[in-house]
C-alpha cells in the first residue's frame, strides 16, 4: 500500500498527493505537482490543532467556525473571536 | 418536644448529610473550582474573576442564556395554558375523566431523551410530518422548524410542551376538585357564561395549584440539556444553544471544569434571584395570616 508505484496510481486516480514525499510526481497533474512541493517546504508546515491546542481551544475554534457558517458575522468580529479563542 | 428528640433526629441524619455534604458541599466546591484556573483536574490557585469576564465575552454562553430565557417564557406559559385547557376539559367531562387522564398523562412518564428523540423523528423535514402533507397532496407544505436557524428553539418547546402538559393538568384537576361546588351552582343561578366564571373566579381560586405548577416546570427549564441533546444537538449552528448543554460540554468534551463551573454557578445565581421574590413573599404572607 505504501510503495511508491502503488502510491504514485492511487494519487493520479483519487487526485490527492502520495503519503510519502520521496516520489516521483512528475506523471502527476500540475496540482499534485504544486502539492507535492508545498508540502517539502518547510516554513508552510503547521501543527496538528488536535495535538497542539487544548481541548478547550480547539471547541472555541470549532464554536467561532459554526458560529461563522450560520451565521451573517462582520469578518473583523471573527477575527477578535479566533484570537480571543485561541488566548487562552 | 422532648420526647421527639432522640429518634426523629437519628432519623433525619442520612437526609440531613446528604443535603448539607452532597447538595451544599458540591455547589460551594464548584463554585470554589469556578475562582480557579482548572481545566482537566482541579487547581488549588485563585484567579478572581477571570473564568466569569471569558464566560460573559463568550457569544456561545450568551446565545444560550438568550435562548434559555425565550424558551422559559414560552415554555411556562403554553403548558400552563395547555394544562388548564385539559384540567377544564376533564373536570366537565365525567364519564371519560379516568382515561382522558391517563392518555394526557402518560407523556410526563417518558424520559426527555425519549421523547426528544421521537419529536425529532416527527419534525424531521424528510421523514416526518412534512414529508406526510408532501404526500398526501400538499407538495408546497412546509414544517422544516427544525432545521431552521430561527425556529429550531420552538421545536424543543413543542416536545417538551407535551410532556409537561399533563402534569400541569393532573396538579390544576386536583386544584378543580377541590373547588366548593356551591360555586358552579351559584353560576348557574345568576346565568354566568362559563368562560367568565372560569376567567374571573376560578382561575385566582386556583393561585396556589398554578404557583406549584410554575415552580414545577420552572426547575425544568433551568436543566433543559437532554431534549435539546436528543432533537438538535445545539440546533443548527447555535440556534438552540442552552447553559446546561454548555456547562456539560466544557465539563466532559473541552476539559475546561473552571468554565463550567463558572456557567452552572451562574444559573444557581439566577435561579437564585428569581426565587428569593418569590419565597418573600411567601414568608411574608405566611406572618400577614399569623
Amino acid at each position: 500500500m505504501t510503495a511508491r508505484a502503488t502510491q504514485l496510481a492511487f494519487s493520479a486516480l483519487k487526485g490527492s498527493i502520495p503519503i510519502r514525499g520521496d516520489v516521483d510526481g512528475s506523471q502527476l497533474d500540475p496540482c499534485a505537482q504544486l502539492g507535492l512541493a508545498i508540502m517539502k517546504d518547510r516554513s508552510r508546515q503547521v501543527g496538528n490543532d488536535e495535538a497542539y491546542l487544548t481541548p478547550d481551544q480547539n471547541g472555541a475554534m470549532a464554536d467561532v467556525l459554526t458560529e461563522y457558517w450560520n451565521r451573517d458575522l462582520a469578518v473583523e468580529s471573527v477575527q477578535q473571536r479566533i484570537a480571543a479563542a485561541l488566548a487562552d | 418536644m422532648k420526647s421527639l428528640l432522640g429518634r426523629a433526629h437519628l432519623a433525619l441524619l442520612p437526609m440531613a448529610f446528604t443535603a448539607l455534604v452532597c447538595y451544599l458541599g458540591s455547589t460551594l466546591w464548584s463554585i470554589r473550582i469556578s475562582l480557579s484556573s482548572s481545566h482537566t483536574f482541579p487547581v488549588d490557585d485563585f484567579v478572581g474573576l477571570a473564568q466569569y469576564r471569558r464566560l460573559f465575552a463568550n457569544e456561545r454562553w450568551l446565545h444560550s442564556l438568550q435562548n434559555l430565557g425565550v424558551y422559559g417564557a414560552l415554555f411556562v406559559l403554553a403548558s400552563l395554558l395547555l394544562g388548564f385547557l385539559l384540567a377544564v376539559l376533564i373536570e366537565r367531562e365525567v364519564r371519560l375523566a379516568g382515561g382522558l387522564r391517563l392518555v394526557f398523562l402518560y407523556p410526563y412518564a417518558m424520559s426527555f431523551i425519549a421523547t426528544g428523540l421521537a419529536w425529532q423523528w416527527l419534525l424531521n423535514p424528510q421523514f416526518g410530518i412534512q414529508e406526510t402533507v408532501r404526500r398526501w397532496g400538499h407538495p408546497q407544505f412546509r414544517f422544516d422548524w427544525l432545521v431552521d436557524q430561527d425556529r429550531a428553539l420552538y421545536t424543543i418547546v413543542i416536545a417538551t410542551v407535551w410532556q409537561a402538559a399533563g402534569l400541569v393538568m393532573a396538579i390544576l384537576l386536583a386544584g378543580l376538585r377541590g373547588i366548593d361546588p356551591d360555586i358552579w351552582n351559584a353560576a348557574r343561578l345568576e346565568g354566568i357564561p362559563a368562560w367568565r366564571l372560569y376567567a374571573s373566579v376560578i382561575v385566582p381560586m386556583l393561585a396556589a395549584p398554578f404557583a406549584t405548577a410554575a415552580l414545577l416546570l420552572l426547575t425544568a427549564v433551568a436543566k433543559l440539556y437532554d431534549a435539546v441533546v436528543a432533537m438538535t444537538q445545539g440546533g443548527p449552528g447555535t440556534a438552540s444553544e442552552v447553559p446546561a448543554k454548555f456547562i456539560m460540554d466544557h465539563l466532559f468534551g473541552r476539559a475546561n471544569i473552571a468554565q463550567a463551573s463558572a456557567g452552572a454557578t451562574v444559573l444557581v445565581l439566577s435561579a437564585l434571584l428569581v426565587l428569593a421574590p418569590v419565597l418573600y413573599a411567601r414568608v411574608r404572607a405566611a406572618r400577614a395570616r399569623s
